[in-house]
């Protein structure tokens, strides 16, 4: 058995030992009795909310990759500073990544 | 799908097992039927939830010893299709038909273990010792993340699940979609790619899996306090393990990425 299997299969089995030990136990007053605390019989957020807040995850998650991927626009604009961002561009690089 | 519908199924937790009106409807369905099913308690859940993660580990090391016994991939695929279609259509029922998750939860961890056992073996042949980085990691997460919870120290709020739940829509939303966009020759390519950005996008979704099971968690401790039902402790154990499939297979790709740079 390596120092990789050793080391990873302790902290598995410790692990686990945890989770059935703690298990077992109620949470503490601290996270039970909080004015914050989720309350599961009212609906607080719509559903087009959510799914608002969703493509706004995956448009922050293209916008990251078109910013600082490999081909991003800035790696361009070190080699060529003389070119310009355009929304225009933004949206051809947008559709480059999903046809590629 | 009407809102009403849809949160029903879906619910504020980013697990789509769970919604919000799961223990009260089961609880008040039992209670009407007359049945006494005793109540459920936190011990309870979190046997059950071993007993899973046992299925669990025999399945995938039916799989895994296949793999290495033929050494071909091909070996191990029709049972890898089989485990992860068929865990996908029992993962559905039991979201759909609660009282049913005695039955139905024991049957999807042994179908999910085939596929995990399969793509488990598959990845070790790539990369040696990354499995057992895999479940220290994603065992670590779930120990690290319930003690955080149980002392109060991470404390799931409205904003917390709106977060989290939108959050996974957007990755399943991303997955979806490079799904549909492999089937034409084509995907997105930070998704896969081990650079910064693939990297980086790994470890967004292993945070993401990881808050989703603080929200399992509070969800659980909501159905013992309620008095759920005694049937609710499987469809508790379900959950978690639906969660920490999903936190294990990010694992496992993320160490892959690292790995292979």
């Amino acid at each position: 058995m390596d120092l990789n299997s050793l080391f990873f299969g302790i902290i598995s089995v410790g692990s686990l030992a945890i989770f059935f030990y703690l298990g077992r136990f109620k949470a503490s007053r601290k996270q039970l009795e909080r004015e914050d605390r989720i309350e599961w019989t009212t609906r607080k957020f719509s559903l087009w909310k959510i799914f608002i807040y969703s493509v706004a995850v995956v448009s922050a998650l293209v916008l990251i990759e078109y910013l600082f991927g490999e081909e991003s626009i800035l790696n361009d604009l070190q080699s060529n500073p003389t070119r310009e961002i355009s929304w225009k561009k933004f949206l051809y690089y947008c559709m480059e990544l999903l046809l590629d | 799908m009407s809102t009403h519908n849809a949160l029903q199924t879906f619910g504020r937790s980013g697990n789509p097992a769970l919604s919000d009106a799961t223990f009260s409807n089961e609880a008040q369905n039992a209670y009407s039927q007359g049945q006494d099913l005793g109540v459920m308690t936190l011990e309870g859940t979190v046997n059950k939830t071993g007993i899973l993660l046992l299925l669990v580990i025999v399945s995938a090391s039916y799989t895994w010893n296949l793999f290495f016994r033929s050494g071909d991939a091909s070996s191990v695929m029709p049972l890898m299709m089989v485990g992860g279609i068929g865990g996908f259509i029992i993962a559905l029922v039991t979201i759909f038909k609660k009282r049913w998750a005695g039955k139905t939860a024991p049957i999807y961890a042994l179908l999910e273990g085939l596929f995990l056992g399969g793509i488990s073996a598959i990845y070790e042949a790539q990369f040696q010792g990354i499995v057992i980085q895999a479940i220290g990691l994603t065992l670590g997460t779930l120990a690290s993340l319930l003690f955080l919870y149980k002392t109060g120290i991470v404390k799931p709020t409205e904003n917390f699940r709106l977060m989290v739940v939108s959050a996974t829509m957007g990755i399943c939303l991303l997955y979806f979609v490079s799904m549909v966009m492999s089937m034409f020759g084509s995907g997105i390519g930070f998704i896969h790619s081990n650079g910064i950005i693939g990297i980086g996008f790994s470890l967004f979704v292993v945070a993401i899996a990881s808050l989703n099971l603080v929200l399992d968690f509070d969800f659980i401790e909501l159905g013992a306090e309620q008095g759920a039902p005694r049937y609710m402790e499987w469809f508790g154990a379900f959950s978690l393990m639906v969660t920490l499939i999903w936190l294990y297979l990010e694992m496992l790709r993320l160490l892959a990425k690292l790995r292979s740079r």
